[in-house]
């Protein structure tokens, strides 16, 4: 049985020395019942504090949370009823994989039965039917998440709460893990907040994202709307690479507006919810593999020389210093016979008005 | 904050206040009577029982000698100590000689503290046999000389330890480099070596200035009335001339200086550590020489210390079997059988004593220990820091402070077996709760917070995850706990009563009646006890860390 969860203006302040630092800064976030929700960002935005509190391992300085509609702000973390799986995993090495399982199970005083039961149930649904008997510093990395993963799992807990749990696993179990997390989370249909700085990890796990910088909700969305539709430019920096070009605001239209960019005007989709006033700068975004190249052209929007070129194998990368002194990153898709572009050639880049979007400059960054 | 930590974890209140509580009652409380009964003049506050003892040319001499031998022990141990941590652990020597010299450092730490005087005197006293073998017949050893040698070769070990752990953690890269940049071994040992070792040399001096300022049992047998010191002058003050407030006055004058040792020691040695452990070390050249000269200084005294406390300890066994020594060496098990009926009480007291002091020492170690390190609470800090107190004093003040206390109404205990246990458990838990606190710090607190995420209250994630955890730690402090009980005096003699016998209070009986065959007996007794029980308990922490790292290891 799922439950919502719901964060309302939760705030976090610590004293530091002598200063007060706001390591989570007025969050709000309503979470569906089953849902995945991603907390994304660098080190220090407050993504783990924002978690613990959910946890009840931190108390907020400031706002509410609700399970399922009751506030549990000030409840315990044992009594409330959630499952919390630890970057380091935190296995109780002193006892068998079948205790480490069990651990909840007892302090709940199942009967042996059950809790055999249960705990066989629950190492079989994360692979390590046959481990039972082991002790956590006899299992990989990946097996000991698992067993922590399963601990949790058995109590079915309304609300499971993960903190980088794979970013100490190397990185094709990291894959894997992931795609296994989801399923089993989609399979039990628990209300889930995962915690992570790997966009790779936000991006094929969540059914939304939020990403944070500096204690403060950067963006709330689907993966999809994350990446295409950037709400600042942190957000458009922070998930995969991204251009970001001053440019000045020559026409507002419906959704759209007219760029100019070095002398030269292009259609660009406006971000969702942000105003712009036609004289004004605002501040173009456009995906490296959003950009086409070829040979010099008068209608192209950038233009410039080749300053590095690099092969990855799959693609082309091109580092190209633009007329305003920039440089620009575009990604080629590479195929055998394509045309490619050496150091020192001057080069035009294009691209669709439907893939770049533009953002307000409030950073200023145009001046 | 919308909710303490008190309210969240209703577990934590009454466990606070039952430390506070035995805290305020067996620290604080003898000190503040010991306070009064200085400063408290027939109800005036007075500085009349403090002058009286200053103006008194005994005492004043007393007070100078014991600041006076603190600092040449303290001297003399550091750099005995210095030359065995260098051997150890820069001389490329056997694996077996580098045990074997451990191995005899720490017999003095383990032994009762009359041991090395009794042996001294047995040697170097009337009718000693050294004095017989050099051909000096009226060599005076009673007063600085002997009470100094003797303090030296029970304390140098402390100082041995301390150092060692800073020459080893010192990266061995450091010496390398001086070398490879064509300095001498000597002037590396000068300009590298040394320097880097000066905090940890600075704490072995304080250590070892304290240990000797508080030793009561040494000068007891061996200053004797030409080199009075300040723990002996305030026994004698209070047992011969019944005078609780001389006492009380001269165990203040002791308490000065040992309180300024203990703040230096935390607040000044303790934030200076130049030693840093970086993650790459590399390993200790086996090739660095200290210089032929140097190397057969350092082993030389090695060698010579070392054989000498052999000697030491074989004198005790030597004497505990012959008739009278010196006058009559022949054979006899009369000593020990005497021990084993005479004696009998003394034994089974001090084990009983010993028994029940040290589970409840090691359970309030680790509350004491877990409180101070995981919750952060108002007043935790200073909670350990109290918890600490009468461990730093030295003996003789916490003694009499707790004759002092216990000696009335409301609190009445002199006699009972309650105090001597007291006096045990909040002096000696000191190392436990250091050892639970170094243990807390290796353990992710994640681990716990699993605990509580997986339903488990305070109390069920403190006995079933984090006890099992600090297992090794609080045997370890437990078996502190154990060898000072067994062997503790200073403190003690004021406390023992005719219901209550102790092993060390009758060594000392034997000793001021010249029954040297009979102390020595005791001693063997006392050493073997300790020794079968460290031995024990070692086993058990031994087993309880292959437990824990053996079959799951920490994440």
């Amino acid at each position: 049985m799922a439950v919502t969860l719901e964060l309302a203006q939760v705030s976090k302040i610590f004293q530091k020395d002598r200063d007060l630092v706001r390591a989570v800064d007025a969050v709000s976030l309503s979470v569906l019942a089953g849902e995945m929700v991603t907390f994304l960002g660098p080190s220090g935005c407050g993504k783990t504090t924002t978690l613990r509190m959910v946890a009840g391992f931190e108390i907020p300085s400031a706002g509410t949370i609700s399970i399922a509609g009751e506030d549990v702000t000030n409840v315990p973390v044992n009594r409330r009823d959630i499952g919390f799986v630890f970057q380091n995993y935190a296995l109780f090495p002193h006892m068998s994989v079948f205790e480490n399982v069990a651990y909840g199970l007892r302090v709940k005083g199942l009967s042996e039965a059950d809790i055999r039961m249960k705990v066989g149930d629950g190492l079989e649904l994360v692979g390590l039917g046959k481990a039972e008997g082991r002790f956590p510093n006899q299992l990989s990395g990946g097996e000991q998440q698992r067993v922590a993963l399963a601990r949790v799992l058995v109590l079915e807990p309304r609300v499971l709460l993960m903190d980088e749990p794979l970013s100490n696993l190397d990185a094709k179990l990291r894959i894997h893990m992931r795609t296994e997390i989801r399923r089993i989370q989609k399979h039990l249909g628990v209300t889930c907040l995962y915690v992570t700085h790997d966009q790779g990890e936000a991006l094929t796990m969540s059914d939304r994202i939020m990403v944070m910088n500096r204690g403060r909700v950067e963006q709330v969305g689907t993966p999809f709307e994350i990446y295409s539709d950037p709400a600042t430019l942190f957000v458009a920096d922070f998930i995969g690479q991204a251009n970001v070009v001053p440019a000045r605001v020559e026409a507002v239209n419906e959704g759209t507006l007219a760029l100019s960019i070095g002398g030269r005007v292009v259609d660009v989709r406006a971000v969702k919810g942000g105003s712009f006033t036609r004289g004004e700068g605002a501040a173009l975004v456009v995906r490296p593999e959003n950009l086409t190249l070829q040979d010099e052209g008068e209608d192209a929007p950038f233009t410039g020389t080749v300053r590095t070129r690099t092969f990855l194998g799959g693609r082309m990368e091109y580092e190209i210093a633009i007329a305003s002194g920039r440089t620009i990153l575009v990604f080629d898709p590479y195929r055998p016979g394509k045309r490619t572009w050496s150091e020192g050639e001057t080069v035009s880049a294009a691209f669709d008005a439907s893939v770049a979007v533009a953002l307000p400059d409030r950073e200023g960054m145009s001046s | 904050m919308s909710a303490s930590p008190l309210k969240r974890d209703p577990a934590l209140l009454p466990v606070l206040a039952t430390i506070w509580l035995s805290l305020a009652l067996f620290v604080l409380y003898p000190l503040f009577r010991l306070f009064l009964a200085t400063f408290l003049v027939n109800g005036q506050w007075s500085f009349a029982n403090l002058a009286t003892v200053l103006n008194n040319w005994f005492d004043r001499q007393a007070f100078v000698n014991s600041l006076w031998l603190a600092t040449t022990v303290s001297v003399a141990g550091t750099f005995l100590g210095y030359v065995y941590a260098f051997a150890v652990t820069r001389l490329p020597l056997p694996s077996w000689l580098k045990w074997t010299l451990g191995a005899v450092t720490t017999l003095p730490l383990i032994s009762p503290p009359f041991t090395s005087s009794i042996a001294l005197t047995l040697s170097l006293g009337p009718n000693g046999i050294l004095l017989k073998l050099l051909g000096l017949g009226n060599f005076n050893f009673y007063g600085f000389w002997g009470t100094w040698l003797s303090e030296t070769l029970t304390y140098f070990p402390v100082s041995f330890l301390t150092l060692a752990a800073v020459l080893s953690a010192i990266g061995p890269n450091l010496e390398d480099a001086g070398l490879s940049l064509g300095a001498s071994p000597g002037r590396v040992f000068r300009t590298v070596t040394l320097p880097l070792s000066i905090p940890g040399v600075a704490n072995s001096l304080l250590l070892l200035f304290a240990s000797s300022l508080a030793d009561f049992a040494t000068p007891l047998v061996l200053a004797g009335h030409s080199f009075p010191v300040l723990p002996t002058q305030a026994y004698l003050q209070i047992t011969g001339l019944y005078d609780l407030r001389g006492g009380a006055a001269l165990s203040f004058l002791l308490l000065i200086p040992a309180v300024a040792v203990f703040f230096l020691q935390r607040f000044w040695v303790g934030r200076k550590n130049y030693v840093t452990i970086s993650g790459k070390t590399g390993s200790r050249s086996s090739f660095k020489s200290g210089g032929r000269f140097a190397e057969a200084f350092v082993l030389g005294t090695c060698f010579l210390v070392t054989a000498f406390i052999l000697y030491l300890y074989s004198i005790i066994l030597l004497g505990a079997v012959v008739k009278v020594w010196g006058v009559d060496n022949s054979l006899t098990a009369d000593n020990f059988r005497y021990v084993f009926t005479h004696g009998r009480k003394a034994i089974t007291d001090t084990l009983l004593i010993a028994a029940v002091a040290t589970p409840l020492g090691g359970l309030l170690a680790v509350v004491v220990g877990f409180v101070a390190q995981r919750k952060k609470v108002f007043g935790t800090r200073a909670m350990e820091f109290i918890s600490m107190l009468n461990y730093a004093l030295p003996g003789t003040v916490v003694g009499i402070a707790y004759v002092i206390a216990f000696n009335e109404r409301p609190i009445l205990l002199t006699g009972t077996m309650t105090i001597l246990v007291a006096a045990y458990m909040f002096r000696y838990h000191a190392a436990g709760i250091r050892a639970v606190i170094a243990s807390l710090h290796q353990i992710d607190p994640s681990i716990e917070e699993a605990s509580a995420s997986l339903g488990a209250g305070s109390a069920r994630t403190f006995f079933r995850v984090t006890v099992p955890l600090i297992v090794p730690a609080v045997l370890m402090g437990m078996r502190y706990l154990f060898i000072h009980s067994m062997t503790a005096i200073s403190a003690t003699i004021f406390l023992v009563s005719v219901r209550w016998s102790l092993l060390t209070t009758r060594i000392l009986e034997c000793m001021t009646e010249l029954q040297f065959a009979q102390a020595c007996a005791f001693s063997v007794v006392l050493i073997l006890l300790v020794f079968g029980a460290t031995a024990l308990m070692t086993g058990l922490t031994r087993m309880a860390t292959n437990r824990i790292s053996g079959e799951g290891g920490r994440n």
